[in-house]
């Protein structure tokens, strides 16, 4: 397998007396994508938002391409390629589909201090920003507000804008939530597409998602990693079993 | 990307570019078209009339128009409720007044080593006066727009005051009483004492922030800036670092508010500390809201319509305040969307956001 992208090490990270991620060690290859489960309050949530920059961690390292970026905050992480989705969905809600995928373009650009051109008619940006609608196939839908859509396609919409900032290493938060039976087959197909074009950390609940994306799962409980392996691996794994598959119902 | 989407990106480029012209130029568009129109006409109608004093009155509401318009650019695209914007006026009025006093005094001002010769020229006094708010606008807003919401709120307001206690506290200058601006201001070779010529400079001037505003807020930095007020935590996630857009534009939107006081400060010749008192500050805010937040020509109206409201209601009665109070209710409870949402009605509106 390829080298490491992302390197974590001996991550704590405390709210109070509650460790939220207790002596946690993980390694991303390059692309792969990597499913990270585990029960509700597991930590993953607080992972990734250690991971994008949100939190930052009580003590440990995170080492990403060879740059220690543990301190690093969230837009300069973004620069060099670490971009995340949220789990509740965080748009624009009152610009349209196409101007929320042309603020990341823009934000991957560079900058945006541009005064006096409209927007509207600066062709390079519209044409990156339908490409990213296109892949995710919401282009019949750009020139709708955003508050109008449906929840399944401002999931895709969520995708689009984190595709658009061109990231290296992806971290979704729970792309399927809250989505249910055709919207949700189009979202596993989506993330089908992506898999292997991108490193893709990936948090979700949807176990059949998991383990038909996954390259390898980790595993973790109160905030410890306690096994990462294949998804055949993973199935079979006792410890993994007795401390969650045991514990609480596959949701 | 995939080869595929080329072909697609270019039937895309087509639809959007070539936009058919009635949607690039809008209703709203000709509507205020004639509306500057219709200004332009207003001394010579005056005229006619032999009403003098209603050149007067619509150039204070091109002046307020202005005001409003800068204060919309921060509070209606970028969420800012400022509650000091009148400071950025009073600063732009005091320089302009100042430096006229000096020069009419004929004695220098002497600001620890350096004279400063007044000056009543308004080629030079302008520019500085302006300069000189985007400067106090950089400084306060490098404070303030660490926070924001309610604290936004107070610590503008708080500043504004200072600011407003300086004005009093400076008792060569009129202290509370305010500071008569003598002798004659010139723009080149216009006569700014001439009335009509002083209200053709604040027309020029109010089409110009005008376009200027409608040229920003289409453009990618007022898209950031429209983005910043509904989701901030959003644009740092893709990489935008939102502080420094809304910087800039609260210095942007002071400079517009400079310019509105260097016109406030020529067309009463006069400056007190009242003109950027925090009551001032609140009627600009009442301007936009009901005038229409986030649209670009409401605050135009809510000027006008503030203005005359208080001119016809105070020719009724003293105490015009207490039928301008519940009116100003009536209209935040029955038209949301401010007056420009009346006109064209809500769901048009809502694009305009």
């Amino acid at each position: 397998m390829s080298d490491p992208i992302l390197e974590v090490t001996r991550l704590f990270k405390s709210f109070g007396g509650l460790s939220a991620t207790d002596d946690l060690s993980l390694s991303i290859r390059r692309n792969e994508t990597h499913a990270i489960i585990g029960p509700n309050g597991a930590g993953k949530t607080t992972l990734l938002a250690q991971l994008s920059g949100q939190l930052k961690p009580t003590s440990g390292s995170i080492v990403y391409q060879g740059m220690d970026i543990t301190q690093w905050d969230v837009v300069k992480r973004v620069r060099r390629g670490i971009v995340r989705s949220f789990q509740i969905t965080s748009l624009w809600p009152q610009l349209s589909v196409l101007e929320n995928v042309m603020l990341a373009v823009q934000a991957q650009q560079g900058h945006a201090f541009h005064f006096f051109r409209a927007a509207t008619a600066v062709r390079n940006l519209i044409g990156a920003s339908c490409e990213f609608l296109h892949m995710v196939e919401l282009e019949a839908k750009m020139g709708a507000q955003v508050y109008s859509l449906s929840h399944g396609e401002q999931r895709q919409l969520e995708l689009a804008v984190a595709l658009a900032t061109r990231p290296d290493l992806l971290l979704l938060d729970e792309p399927l939530a809250g989505m249910g039976g055709d919207d949700s087959q189009r979202m596993v197909d989506l993330l089908h597409k992506l898999k292997g074009q991108y490193t893709i950390v990936l948090v979700e609940h949807d176990m059949d998602a998991v383990f038909s994306l996954a390259d390898r799962i980790s595993v973790l409980v109160y905030g410890r990693c306690v096994a990462t392996d294949t998804p055949l691996a993973i199935r079979d794994n006792e410890e993994v079993r007795a401390a969650y598959l045991g514990e609480e119902a596959i949701c | 990307m995939p080869e595929s989407t080329s072909l697609f990106r270019s039937a895309l480029f087509d639809s959007l570019v070539s936009a058919p012209p009635e949607k690039r130029y809008p209703v709203e568009f000709w509507l205020g078209a004639l509306f500057f129109i219709l200004l332009a006409c207003v001394p010579w109608l005056a005229s006619f009339l032999g009403e003098p004093f209603y050149v007067r009155l619509l150039m204070r509401m091109m002046i307020f128009s202005i005001m409003a318009l800068s204060l919309n650019l921060i509070l209606g695209y970028g969420g800012m409720v400022s509650f000091g914007h009148s400071m950025f006026v009073g600063v732009a009025a005091y320089v302009v007044g100042i430096l006229g006093y000096h020069a009419y005094e004929a004695n220098a001002l002497a600001i620890g080593p350096f004279q400063i010769q007044g000056s009543l020229n308004a080629l030079f006094t302008w520019p500085i006066a302006v300069a000189a708010t985007a400067l106090v606008a950089l400084m306060l807003g490098a404070v303030v727009l660490r926070t924001s919401g309610l604290y936004f709120i107070m610590i503008t307001l708080a500043l504004a005051q200072m600011l407003y206690f300086l004005a009093v506290s400076m008792e060569d200058y009129g202290g509370e009483d305010g500071l008569q601006v003598m002798g004659t201001q010139m723009l080149g070779n216009l006569d700014l004492s001439h009335r009509t010529t002083l209200y053709y400079v604040v027309w020029v001037c109010l089409c110009g922030v005008f376009l200027g505003c409608r040229t920003l807020v289409n453009s990618r930095f007022g898209l950031v800036l429209k983005a910043s007020r509904q989701n901030a935590d959003r644009l740092r996630a893709i990489g935008l670092p939102v502080f420094w857009y809304k910087l800039v534009a609260f210095v942007i939107s002071g400079a517009i508010a400079g310019l509105a006081g260097v016109l406030l400060v020529s067309s009463q010749s006069f400056v007190s500390p009242a003109d950027m008192a925090w009551t001032r500050s609140g009627d600009l805010i009442v301007m936009v809201v009901i005038g229409g937040m986030g649209s670009l020509f409401g605050p135009v109206l809510g000027a006008f319509f503030y203005l005359a409201a208080e001119y016809v209601l105070g020719n009724i009665t003293e105490y015009w305040q207490m039928i301008m109070g519940p009116l100003l209710i009536v209209i935040v409870l029955y038209a949301r969307t401010g007056i420009v949402g009346v006109f064209l009605g809500a769901g048009e509106r809502k694009n305009r956001i």
